[in-house]
């Protein structure tokens, strides 16, 4: 087997900020071959969508991909390339569609230009011809009339519909890898199951590596073939999503699950992780998650555990001493109700 | 589109009634009787008993004032007392200079002052961000005639003690064309226009043009942090293309809206700048007339400034919805 | 608080060396650390002395002539004594300094202000504007208005003896321009607070009562500001006789649109909430409400376009009066001394050019205010 489509080694990303270094993404490792879903999960404001731009190096200073960081595009590495190489890879070989559909759009230009550009760029196509391919791309992703609508404007699509123009955007090249940041947050249910089954569908179809991100582990598990669970900018456990819905084994995904809602869950035994993020200007010492966790002990506080294992790897002290499993997420639920 | 458009022009007539009714009111509400002042030794009786029945002094206020909007509306705008001619056939000479250099500042104003904006948004904090800042403020302090007065001193006048210095870069210290203007050839003298052109445009709009590098510079960097242009970045597309494409477009819908504020202000600037480089222009026309106590051109002048304004408005309203598809379909 | 609490306890360790500060205004300041503070304390005495000491003839002067100008100056003079030692006594005796900052929302706004660095030098900039006009007489040897002896005065390039160099007329540039200083900031001074409250009171009332009286008094704003603001000021003051007292009023009366307009927004967007809510279903009138809740809501913004019209409104009457149009000469305006030096700009560059970069300097350093209270009071608007 040759190299994975995607590989992303230790990646590192922080902002230097005039008040501190805020360590958004602090090592984050993972693979994605051709036609595979991975899924991020973590809590907002754990580092996921710094960590998608930082593939694309989108980051906007101060943001900086740190030293000794790598990602390889197949046997590229994308970490050297220069500026002229990374803008013929995004929205080429490697695209983009963001959570926020509203805004992502440019209001005036037309929803026809933004397609085309894409295309005029990477493929030299000539205005009749990205044209065409343009209103293609909208019927493939379930736009009716799609001659007409090239014509409008952003501000009179909907919310769902801005989505899908974003995503024949991206996908007007052919990319090898999609990466979708929260795509479906910002939508109502329907509308972001409608979405889920376009992408679905359109990954089967083109063979594409596909990046989700979501905070909605009910998201993740319908589309994601396997995942990796982030926290204050590291990978705590990564897996297929069997494994990992079936049998988390950091505390922090045990307690991402149980505050998921699901059908046949009575409302009250619905639990949140009690406490939030910390600041990523001053991660927790030793573990990250220590203080939010009901089984940390003295070990913990001190020494950052490492992620053990290949494919199925876990980022806790448990995994040494599984013994001090007991007691958990019930006793500190019921903690945070009185 | 064309519905807007309709719309606004409909809003710009009570504006317009507006102004004339104000004219109406200081000229009212000056000291004395209107004629009062036109009493002085150049001026005849006759003409005074004339001014009386044309401006049917002896009538009841409100005809006086229906009487007043028909003669303004229907172009009507009396007899300049000094020059003993139509006040609208003065007007027609002296309007197309003012316009001149009004355009020619305005094509200044907004050609640099955006230039600059973006390139301080673009390199913001920069050290070349903060000498424009700087400058800008200085520049944007500054009173336009004064400015006027040190261009004249050195550009005109002691630039001439520098052997060295080339020929075109000494420029005309007054007047809209050389003395011998009637003899060149057509290039000539539309360089010789040009020429005289350069002073007093800068003097006009370069406090203007500071203030628009600011406005586009804050606009920009609003418009950069945006989600689109990360879009447009995430799709490839080179900087220059972001920049000149996507902010660009985004960023001028709020410098087009200042376009209506900078009018005014400019206008404003001509009377003074006018004067300065003795341009002869509506301004000139309007100080002139004040000095000679002309009061029948001082307020048709201030008339047509003020008509021009909402004319501006006008275009610069249209101007917006032409850029804003979203105010375009609404 | 903790700060106040501990600077009240190693106080009697330096009581020695605090009471001796006391003699010398800001070495109080300085020993504690407050450099900017005690430096400004400083040179104000400094000046203060300097004045005393190489003006003393004219200050005495002061009690021969029976002019005003010098009962200004020596009250000025007195003042910024007072102030100096004052102030640095107060500091040094540890009496009850107003240390312990409340978090109210000025005092927020104040710290944000003094830590932006170009806005405080714009205030250092226009307090020495303000001291140098005031004491004007003690600064200069020579009167503005007296004539020169024309053979040997007239024209003379700047010098040690004079600054600024002389006019036409054998008068002192330098002595023109600091007494044309009085008029121009006063006339700004006063024609923007005429327009602030005429503003505020028409921006409130449209604002709160809305519907057609806000219909009706915006069209009148929509209008004012569409005219050329110079024309129409041209227009009334070419109809009624240029002087001061008129163009004061008519700056005054012509500035207040753009305020009306910021102060109705701001009330706009006030009206909905709760406190106003409240007020009213207590029955509270709605002029009461106005002065008792909205305006010293609005206040903020209200500073800040006050600041930057000051500017503004110099920059215009400069324009006025080298039109002619304002204070007539012999008295001396920055405006007019310009217009004054015109005829000679060749042969006496300086007399046109130092009034103007006066103008520059003063305009600057109220832009520079503005916008640094702009930042500290009203977050939303920083550009
Ligand atoms: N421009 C920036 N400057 C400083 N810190 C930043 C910047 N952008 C992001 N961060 C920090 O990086 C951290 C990670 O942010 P990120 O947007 O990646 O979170 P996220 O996991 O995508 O959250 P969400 O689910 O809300 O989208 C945040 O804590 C944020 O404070
Ligand atoms: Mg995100």
């Amino acid at each position: 087997m040759g190299a994975p489509l995607l590989r992303v080694e230790d990646l590192r990303a922080y902002f230097h900020t005039a008040d501190g270094v805020v360590r958004a993404v602090d090592g984050v490792s993972f693979s994605l071959e051709p036609g595979e879903t991975l899924g991020i999960v973590g809590e907002s404001g754990c580092g996921k969508t710094v960590a998608c731009l930082s593939i694309l190096r989108l980051l906007d200073p101060p943001g900086r991909i740190e030293p000794g960081s790598r990602i390889m595009l197949r046997d590229r590495e994308l970490t050297a390339a220069s500026e002229e190489e990374m803008r013929s890879v995004r929205g080429n070989e490697i695209s983009m569609i963001f959570q926020e559909p509203m805004t992502s759009l440019n209001p005036v230009w037309t929803i026809g230009d933004q397609i085309a550009e894409t295309l005029r760029r990477h493929r030299r196509a000539r205005p009749a011809e990205a044209r065409r391919r343009a209103a293609e791309m909208l019927r493939l992703m379930g736009i009716g009339f799609p001659e007409q609508r090239l014509d409008e404007y952003p501000h009179q699509f909907s919310g769902g519909m801005r989505q899908r123009a974003m995503l024949a955007m991206a996908l007007a090249c052919d990319p090898s890898v999609l990466i979708a940041d929260e795509p479906t947050t910002a939508l109502d249910v329907t509308i972001q199951a409608e979405i889920l089954d376009l992408l679905a569908g359109l990954q089967e179809r083109l063979g594409m590596g596909l990046v989700f991100v979501s905070h909605d582990l009910g998201v993740i598990a319908q589309i994601a073939d396997r995942v990796i669970v982030m926290y204050a900018g590291q990978v705590v456990e990564s897996g297929t999503a069997d494994e990992i819905f079936r049998r988390p084994r950091h505390p922090y995904s045990e307690g991402l699950l149980r505050a998921t809602p699901r059908v046949g869950r009575k409302m009250q035994q619905l639990s949140v992780i009690p406490g939030s993020v910390a600041s990523p200007k001053l991660w927790p010492s030793g573990c990250r998650f220590h203080p939010r966790c009901p089984y940390a002990w003295d070990r913990c506080r001190e020494e950052l555990p490492v992620l053990r294992g290949e494919a199925r790897a876990v980022r806790c002290w448990l995994e040494e001493e599984p013994a001090r499993r007991t007691g958990g997420w019930d006793g500190a639920a019921l903690a945070e109700d009185r | 589109m064309t519905t807007y458009i309709i719309r606004r022009l409909l809003q710009a007539i009570p504006l317009l009634l507006g102004i004339v009714t104000l004219v109406f009111i200081i000229v009212h509400a000056a000291p004395g009787d209107p004629t009062a002042m036109y009493v002085q030794p150049g001026v005849s009786p006759e003409v005074i008993e004339q001014m009386r029945e044309n401006w049917g002094l002896d009538r009841p206020i409100h005809i006086q004032y229906l009487s007043w909007l028909r003669s303004f509306l229907t172009g009507d705008l009396g007899v300049s007392l000094t020059q003993n001619r139509p006040i609208v056939a003065i007007l027609a000479e002296r309007i197309p200079n003012t316009l001149i250099l009004s355009g020619a500042s305005l094509l200044l104003i907004f050609a640099i002052g955006i230039a600059i904006g973006i390139v301080q948004a673009v390199r913001q904090h920069s050290r070349l961000d903060h000498v424009l800042t700087l400058g800008a403020l200085f520049l944007y302090s500054m009173p336009s005639f004064w400015l006027g007065l040190m261009l004249i001193l050195i550009l005109a006048y002691k630039v001439h003690l520098l052997e060295w210095w080339p020929a075109v870069l000494k420029f005309p210290a007054s007047g809209m064309t050389g003395v011998d203007y009637d003899l060149m050839g057509g290039w000539a003298k539309l360089g010789d226009r040009l020429h005289h052109l350069v002073l007093p445009s800068i003097a006009l709009g370069v406090a203007s043009a500071a203030s628009v590098a600011r406005y586009m510079r804050s606009s920009m960097l609003e418009v950069i942090r945006q989600d689109y242009i990360r879009t447009a970045r995430a799709k490839g597309l080179s900087e220059r293309t972001v920049i000149l494409k996507h902010a660009l477009k985004n960023a001028l819908l709020p410098i087009v809206t200042l376009l209506g504020l900078y009018i005014p202000f400019l206008f404003s600037g001509a009377v003074l700048v006018e004067y300065v480089f003795s341009w002869p222009g509506m301004g000139r026309t309007m100080v002139d007339a004040i000095y000679q106590r002309d009061y029948p051109l001082v307020m048709a002048t201030t008339f047509i400034f003020a008509v021009f304004v909402v004319i501006a408005n006008l275009i610069a309203d249209i101007l917006y919805a032409v850029v804003d598809p979203r105010i375009r379909y609404e | 608080m903790n700060e106040a609490a501990a600077g009240a306890e190693d106080r009697p360790e330096r009581g020695h060396i605090a009471k001796a500060a006391a003699l010398v205004p800001g070495l109080a300041h300085l020993l504690e650390g407050r450099r900017r503070a005690g430096l400004s304390l400083l040179a104000l005495a400094l000046v203060t002395l300097a004045v005393l000491v190489f003006a003393i003839d004219r200050v005495a002067a002061t009690f021969t002539t029976g002019r005003v100008d010098y009962w200004v100056a020596l009250v000025t003079l007195i003042g910024a004594a007072a102030v100096a030692w004052g102030v640095g006594f107060r500091e040094a005796l540890g009496g009850p300094r107003a240390r312990a900052k409340g978090v109210s929302q000025w005092a927020i706004a104040w710290r944000e202000f003094s830590r932006n660095r170009v806005a405080v030098l714009g205030l250092y900039l226009m307090l020495t504007l303000y001291l140098a006009t005031l004491l004007a007489p003690y600064l200069t040897p020579y009167e503005p208005n007296t004539i020169g002896d024309m053979a040997t005065t007239r024209h003379l390039s700047p010098s040690l003896a004079h600054l600024m160099g002389t006019d036409k007329f054998g008068r002192d540039v330098f002595t023109r321009v600091l007494y044309g200083a009085r008029i121009s900031l006063s006339i700004g001074l006063i024609a923007v607070s005429i327009s602030v409250t005429l503003g505020t009171v028409v921006g409130a009332a449209s604002g709160y009562f809305g519907r057609v009286v806000d219909t009706v008094l915006m069209r009148f704003v929509d209008m004012f500001i569409s005219f050329p603001r110079l024309v129409l000021l041209i227009t009334v003051i070419a109809l009624f006789e240029p002087s001061i007292f008129t163009v004061i009023v008519v700056l005054g009366l012509t500035l207040w649109p753009s305020t009306a307009r910021i102060v109705r927004g701001e009330v706009l967007s006030l009206r909905e909430r709760e406190f106003v809510e409240a007020a009213r279903a207590l029955g509270l009138s709605g002029a009461r409400i106005i002065c008792r809740h909205i305006i010293p809501n609005v206040l903020g913004p209200v500073i800040v376009a006050a600041t930057l019209g000051l500017g503004n409104i110099i920059l215009v009457e400069a324009g006025l009066s080298f039109l002619g149009l304002s204070v007539q000469p012999p008295t001396p305006s920055w405006g007019n001394i310009i217009e004054g030096g015109r005829e000679y700009l060749v042969q006496a560059w300086w007399v046109s050019t130092f009034p103007g970069l006066a103008i520059v300097v003063t305009v600057v350093a109220f832009n520079l205010i503005g916008d640094g209270l702009r930042d500290a009071l009203d977050p939303r608007q920083r550009m």
